[in-house]
């Protein structure tokens, strides 16, 4: 029974988790195409427009700190699992984290962009503040679990990546503060360009003050003046 | 050259979209994944849970349950079986030395695939999700033009689930036939398997409805209604110059 119980996670529940963490970065990209298309929501639209934007400032960075200092890579950096996109049974793999971005060192593709994306995500909806203490104690709450499984989940996946030796430790923890940092940029860059609408993850409706609405507002005084 | 470039990269885009296609499921729970952390959104969590643990438990269970009574009607028929290899599985085994993009699969296991029951599920979950948001009524003293712009989004993701879901459940019958049935009887028992699949996933609806529309809002429809204390009329201060 134990013997059993031990192929099954061996065989079945690690390869599947491993290949949903290995494939995450293009997964995300078809993925969010997927539901921007089904929703037709102006804010996943732009959350994809985004990722192409993490996907070429990936390959900017790259460009720029490798002309000034190449960095070494991570023992593993060439094993399957390491590798980010998709596989086919022939071992012929296509990403587009790597054909939009670059294959590169520094910044570690899929960290750079994960973290990005997530932080994209979090000040988007730090960003309707206003309108989610509005609304409910229930959003609020959403908002702070978002936080802390954001967290969880950068760190999971860096763990996951340092032990399997796809990078060094300080190239990861680097690319993480350089995504979360590009994320925070983007976020104010798409209200410029798009509205605030454009960044509204969480899809909740917008509370826009008389100034904004362009009414005049009217100040009540007393009849006998 | 300009041609060859064209040639390149619409032959990337056919491999990307036939391996996500083969890897769908993984593709849909990995970014549901994501916006649970990202928004704790219990949408996505319910589709995550669904596609991950419920799905695939229920799917091995019906595969034994096939097996065990089809085997006594028609011992180790086809009928009844799926086909296997690289083509049908969503982890590559990396031991293909060729590329196949039609299916050349052997007779495995008991219908249903794994696939077609996620993807099922995704589908009932999305439907439920379009269809509850044309048939909300709007609330008493609401704005008629935003009642009216929520239906015309409603009816627009309504017509791209159902085009969505053609075209995937097309394209895998097309090249990835025998992964849900080799023969005609076995696509049979796929077909209402998944049916039940996709019935799940409007139970899944139901039941993230339970924590209130904006929670179980999938496409943003049902989360731009305002609460009624946003919408009953503001008093109004006036103060003493």
């Amino acid at each position: 029974m134990y013997d059993k119980i031990n192929s099954f996670v061996m065989e079945t529940i690690f390869p599947v988790c491993g290949e949903s963490l290995r494939i995450l970065p293009d997964s995300m990209v078809l993925g969010v195409a997927i539901l921007a298309g089904l929703s037709m929501s102006k804010s996943m639209g732009v959350l994809l427009f985004t990722m192409f934007e993490f996907m070429i400032a990936q390959r900017v960075l790259s460009m720029i700190i490798g002309g000034i200092s190449p960095v070494g890579a991570g023992e593993n950096v060439l094993q399957g699992i390491c590798q980010p996109g998709f596989i086919f049974p022939n071992k012929m793999r296509i990403s587009l984290i790597e054909t939009v971005g670059v294959p590169s060192m520094f910044p570690s593709p899929s960290m750079f962009f994960l973290s990005a994306t997530l932080s994209y995500m979090l000040n988007a909806m730090q960003n309707f503040g206003r309108e989610i203490k509005s609304l409910s104690g229930e959003l609020k709450t959403r908002t702070n679990i978002a936080m802390v499984l954001s967290c969880l989940f950068v760190l999971a996946m860096m763990t996951f990546r340092y032990s399997y030796g796809c990078e060094s430790f300080g190239t990861l923890l680097l690319s993480i503060i350089l995504g979360f940092i590009m994320g925070a940029l983007v976020v104010h860059q798409n209200i410029t360009l798009f509205g605030r609408d454009g960044v509204n993850v969480l899809n909740i409706p917008m509370i826009l003050s008389g100034i904004e609405k362009g009414k005049p507002m009217y100040v009540c005084a007393p009849s006998d003046i | 050259m300009v041609a060859g470039v064209v040639s390149q990269g619409l032959g990337g885009i056919k491999e990307y979209v036939y391996r996500g296609l083969q890897q769908l499921p993984i593709v849909l729970a990995s970014t549901s994944l994501i916006y649970t952390v990202a928004t704790g959104s219990l949408a996505h969590l319910n589709i995550f849970a669904g596609m991950a643990f419920i799905i695939p438990l229920v799917t091995f269970l019906l595969q034994l349950f096939n097996a065990w009574f089809f085997n006594m009607l028609a011992p180790n028929s086809i009928f009844w079986k799926r086909g296997s290899g690289d083509t049908c599985n969503m982890i590559p085994s990396g031991k293909q030395e060729s590329l196949s993009y039609f299916d050349k699969a052997a007779p495995s296991g008991a219908v249903p695939s794994f696939w077609i029951m996620q993807i099922s599920f995704f589908i009932g979950y999305c439907i439920s999700n379009a269809a509850d948001s044309l048939l909300t009524p709007a609330a008493q003293g609401s704005s008629d033009i935003n009642h009216e712009k929520r239906n015309t989004h409603a009816i627009l993701v309504i017509v791209t689930t159902v085009i969505f879901s053609v075209l995937v459940l097309g394209m895998r019958l097309y090249f990835m036939k025998s992964c849900e049935g080799i023969h005609w009887g076995g696509l049979l028992i796929s077909f209402i398997d998944s049916a039940g699949a996709a019935g799940i996933g409007y139970g899944m609806y139901t039941f993230s409805r339970k924590c209130g529309a904006r929670s179980s809002d999938l496409f943003g429809v049902l989360s731009q209604i305002l609460p009624p204390s946003a919408t009953s009329p503001h008093p109004v201060v006036c103060s003493a110059s």
